[in-house]
């Protein structure tokens, strides 16, 4: 949910239906609820609703569909426009739907999305800090988790497969297994992706430290890292590996899948050998893409 | 006749605010559609939702009492007392008040996902309905340089929730379309200055239509709306040439200059008698112009079809008699329509007890004999289209089908094929689905069987046969009605049949000839066969019971000279039966006394209903004993009519097709089924 016109569906065809950013530009405005089934592991299924954010839909939310719209919420995802010019209407709004949230699924994962962080100017962060201040002033003493975000960057994927990872059930035992696996194969990391979305489900730990800005941290309460400040390479990662490489390999794998489907080519896996490490990446099951990091130069790829 | 147009109770322009969303930006006449309003915290809401309004505010009941919080940005978050917000809200019209005259009729908010759909419903006719009303609306989806990409509007209009709104589908549409276009070329929808013109344009289209159902709205310089509103009729069935038009207002009287050539002849020759090949015959039109001009009559509803009236018919109760036979203008209509000038007019009781006489397998001469209806005076044809008019009377056609005894046969196809053609015929009466057993079996002289089904076809047994004076006896006591398997063995017994050898056909042709000349002198006891022949100076008088409505026209002058250019003249009629006789029958034919006879009865007035020169009155498939007349005439039938008889053709078209009465019709039958290995069934529906 979130204002008219902050980005909800823009974010929806990006992630969920593989359009690139640009095509976002011809997206209308959505009328009352839509609606996206996405098929996650297998039998996990997400039910994706996207509210349309004019007045009359939002009034209609909270009134007539209210026990429709807030019953049986596994995640509450409110966006704000960074650049909103009503912002007192907005926070209005939307601690009206977190009232109804509480009163209806009291469980849900409230995440709040700060979208379109790419028409900021610098500084970016100030921006970002002032905004998740006002939320979470408003937000009074609900659990919540802030993220600034675009399209235009891998910023999204993050959020995304933060948000996406608490619904998984059993993601402690998928971070074990992956970590078998690398265990097995030498390799420096093991990365789980969905497959159409392309969005991290788990990860294996590195074997010398668990990053502190791994986002496979579950615990919602924790609080993230701003985006959008450059973490050093922590000492003890020995490969200097990229802290936001997992959503950078999201978002180039999406769009490299969508520039393969501009030639009516599908995407199947990929190879890389470079100088220092080797990843693979291919599909593992129906539902999901692994990939391997290997530093060890010895290692070859099956 | 008059057509009702339902009233527009109101007319709404609804558009996509980009912030607001789907709202109302016109209606006409105000106020009576809701929208829920916030109410400035200023002023306490003591608007309380209207009664009509559907649409209930929210499981927490507050006070009308307390303040809306105002969603305006200008309220600051903190300002607002959050218990006292709602989850209630208010609904008043825009105007702020709802308009004096009228109740509000419903809430925007119920509708409103139908007025402004997601894009799957745009571009299409949309009509939603709520408790009371109905709206019509084709809702628009306009891509264009808009800040989200699309435009959404819709024009609806509000009717009561009974209406009919068939005739306005197309205005809606139009309105749709042409406003689209505007917005598409000028912007003219989207524009903030032209909001006032579009209001006018409202308010013109619902006075308009309501007042006058037509209006001319000009939009700019170049574009308008045209409409008008046109009564909405079902197309009417296709016109046979067997159906005899009635007509139910007077159109001869309504004739004027400027009508269609065809249509003011045709009209003339429609009285309830005349089928519609005959008039075309007679008005001089081309039968398929005159189609056309009663095609156009029935879909304006201003006559009504029924079918030839013939003392063959048979006729049945359709279940409406159940409450028809209650309703008060059934029954002080019926005996003044039906009754001859100059007799007591019978009460209804008695007119419904020979109503319900009437039935399939019975027709309407045994019917009329049995229960002495010409002494009652009733006009028997007046009396049978009454009831078909009113609905409660129904003709039972008979459909003849070829059944051959082996299946290489063209017409009838497989013995799979014979069961699917009686599934069709939901109704079938006939004994189909015995003889067909048995038949298969046997590929035997087709006479037997055949004889026993086609006992199933009462004809009227003519007393002026003496040829077959049983089979006067006992056709009618063959079973009416029911046509189960179980009363086969009836017949069977009934049949004196086995039929003997036939006599042929120009023992017959004399035959007739010679009875004839009884006929003349006979009277109304054989009604069909002075139809036949009517003599020159009897064209006024004809048969009892015509007289009462229209004098069936007879008259010879006219008929000659058109039918020499319109059809064949009737030697060629002739002559064409002749030369399809000679490979159907093996004798020879000398075509002299009969065809003779033939040709000195033609410039007789032929009937025009029954149309056959020179019908043999007998049917004698059951000819007794044989005549002694050997002279062979060939009077087989034509060859397209075995293509025909599949079941899908009754025996009134055939008969008009052919021209041929139905004694005639009854004949060929006969000969088919002997002279092709199989049988000729008539299903009775």
């Amino acid at each position: 949910m979130g204002a008219s016109g902050s980005g909800k569906t823009s974010m929806r065809s990006l992630i969920f239906s593989n359009n690139p950013a640009s095509s976002t530009a011809r997206l209308g405005a959505t009328i009352d609820v839509e609606q996206n089934h996405v098929r996650f592991l297998g039998d996990l299924i997400l039910n994706l609703w996207d509210c349309g954010g004019q007045d009359a839909f939002m009034d209609s939310y909270l009134s007539t569909q209210r026990a429709t719209i807030f019953q049986h919420v596994g995640v509450l995802i409110y966006v704000f426009d960074i650049e909103t010019r009503e912002m007192n209407k907005d926070l209005e709004y939307y601690r009206d739907c977190l009232d109804g949230l509480t009163q209806y699924s009291p469980n849900a994962a409230v995440f709040l999305l700060v979208h379109k962080m790419d028409l900021v100017q610098e500084p970016k962060t100030l921006m970002f800090e002032r905004k998740r201040e006002e939320v979470q002033k408003a937000s009074g003493d609900v659990a919540i988790t802030v993220f600034g975000t675009s399209i235009y960057d891998e910023s999204l994927y993050r959020a995304w497969s933060s948000i996406v990872h608490t619904l998984i059930p059993n993601a402690e035992v998928l971070n074990k297994h992956l970590n078998i696996v690398a265990a097995a194969c030498s390799a420096t990391e093991v990365i789980l992706f969905e497959r159409t979305t392309f969005l991290v489900i788990a990860t294996s730990t590195l074997p010398s430290t668990s990053s502190p800005s791994e986002s496979s941290a579950s615990s919602p309460n924790n609080a993230t890292s701003p985006t959008y400040t450059f973490a050093p390479p922590s000492p003890l990662d020995p490969h200097q590996m990229h802290p936001k490489r997992y959503e950078r390999t999201s978002e180039l794998i999406k769009a490299f899948k969508w520039s393969c489907s501009r030639v009516r080519e599908e995407f199947h896996s990929l190879e890389l050998d470079m100088y220092d490490f080797t990843a693979v990446l291919d599909e593992m099951t129906r539902n999901t893409y692994v990939m391997v990091v290997v530093h060890d130069p010895t290692i070859g790829e099956a | 006749m008059g057509t009702f147009l339902p009233r527009i109770q109101s007319v709404f322009y609804a558009g996509f605010d980009e912030v607001a969303g789907p709202k109302i930006v016109f209606q006409v006449p105000e106020g009576l559609i809701t929208v829920p309003q916030p109410v400035p915290s200023s002023t306490f809401p003591s608007v309380p939702p209207t009664p009509l309004s559907e649409c209930t505010p929210t499981p927490a009941s507050l006070s009308p009492l307390l303040a809306v919080a105002s969603r305006n940005s200008s309220l600051s978050a903190a300002a607002s007392p959050i218990d006292f917000r709602p989850n209630s809200r208010n609904f008043s019209s825009p105007q702020g008040k709802a308009s004096s005259n009228q109740a509000p009729l419903f809430n925007f908010e119920e509708v409103s996902k139908l007025v402004i759909p997601g894009p799957a419903l745009c571009g299409r006719l949309v009509i939603c309905s709520t408790k009371r009303h109905r709206i019509m609306g084709f809702p628009s989806q306009l891509r264009g340089k808009y800040e989200r990409n699309f435009f959404r509007f819709n024009i609806c209009f509000v009717f009561e929730r009974t209406a009919d709104l068939s005739c306005y589908e197309p205005i809606v549409r139009k309105i749709s379309r042409v406003l689209a276009s505007c917005e598409e070329e000028s912007g003219f929808l989207s524009t903030p200055n032209n909001s006032s013109a579009i209001h006018a344009i409202i308010e013109q289209l619902y006075e308009d239509l309501n007042s006058y159902s037509e209006t001319s709205i000009s939009i700019d310089q170049f574009n308008s709306i045209e409409l008008k509103i046109f009564p909405f009729y079902p197309n009417p069935p296709p016109v046979k040439d067997w159906m005899v038009p009635i007509a139910l207002i007077n159109l001869v009287r309504r004739i004027e200059d400027n009508w269609d050539l065809t249509m003011a002849k045709v009209c003339r020759y429609i009285d309830g008698v005349n089928h519609v090949s005959r008039i075309a015959h007679l008005a001089d039109c081309d039968i398929k112009l005159t189609r056309e001009a009663i095609s156009h009559l029935l879909y304006y509803q201003v006559i009504m079809a029924v079918d030839i009236f013939q003392y063959s018919n048979m006729y049945t109760l359709r279940k409406s008699i159940q409450w028809l036979a209650d309703e008060s203008h059934v029954k002080e209509e019926c005996g003044p329509y039906s009754t001859k000038p100059g007799f007591p007019i019978p009460d209804w009781p008695q007119l419904l007890h020979l109503y319900s006489r009437m039935k399939p397998g019975r027709t309407v001469l045994e019917w009329m004999k049995e229960y002495n209806v010409p002494e009652l005076g009733i006009d028997v044809r007046r009396f049978t289209s009454f009831g078909v008019i009113k609905g409660f009377l129904r003709r039972v056609h008979r459909y003849p089908i070829f059944l051959p005894a082996h299946s290489s046969h063209p017409i009838s196809q497989s013995p799979t094929a014979i069961g699917n053609i009686y599934n069709r015929n939901e109704r079938v009466r006939s004994l189909t689905g015995i003889s067909f057993g048995s038949s298969m079996q046997s590929p035997e002289s087709p006479t037997q069987s055949q004889h026993l089904l086609r006992g199933r076809v009462t004809h009227t047994p003519i007393p002026a046969t003496s040829l077959s004076p049983d089979q006067a006896t006992s056709a009618p006591s063959t079973p009416r009605g029911n046509f189960n398997p179980a009363t086969i063995s009836v017949t069977d017994t009934n049949r004196p049949h086995t039929r003997p050898r036939q006599p042929s056909a120009a023992e017959r042709i004399l035959e007739s000839v010679r009875n004839r000349d009884q006929n003349f002198i006979r009277s109304p006891a054989s009604p069909r066969t002075s139809w036949l022949y009517s003599p020159p100076e009897s064209a006024a008088t004809v048969v009892p019971g015509i007289t009462a409505t229209a004098s069936t026209p007879r008259d010879s002058d006219n008929l000659n000279t058109p039918m020499a250019d319109h059809r064949l003249d009737p030697v060629a009629a002739v002559s064409r039966r002749q030369s399809l006789i000679a490979p159907l029958t093996p004798t020879n034919v000398p075509p002299n006394s009969p065809n003779i006879s033939r040709l000195v009865l033609n410039p007789a007035p032929r009937p025009r209903i029954e149309r056959s020169p020179s019908a043999p009155i007998t049917r004698g498939y059951n000819v007794m004993g044989g005549k002694s007349v050997p002279a062979p005439v060939p009077l087989a039938y034509p060859t397209d009519l075995l293509k025909l008889l599949d079941g899908e053709h009754h025996t009134d078209e055939l008969a008009v097709r052919f021209e041929a009465g139905w004694p005639l019709l009854d004949d060929w039958l006969t000969r088919i089924g002997e002279g092709h290995k199989g049988r000729v069934l008539i299903i009775y529906r």
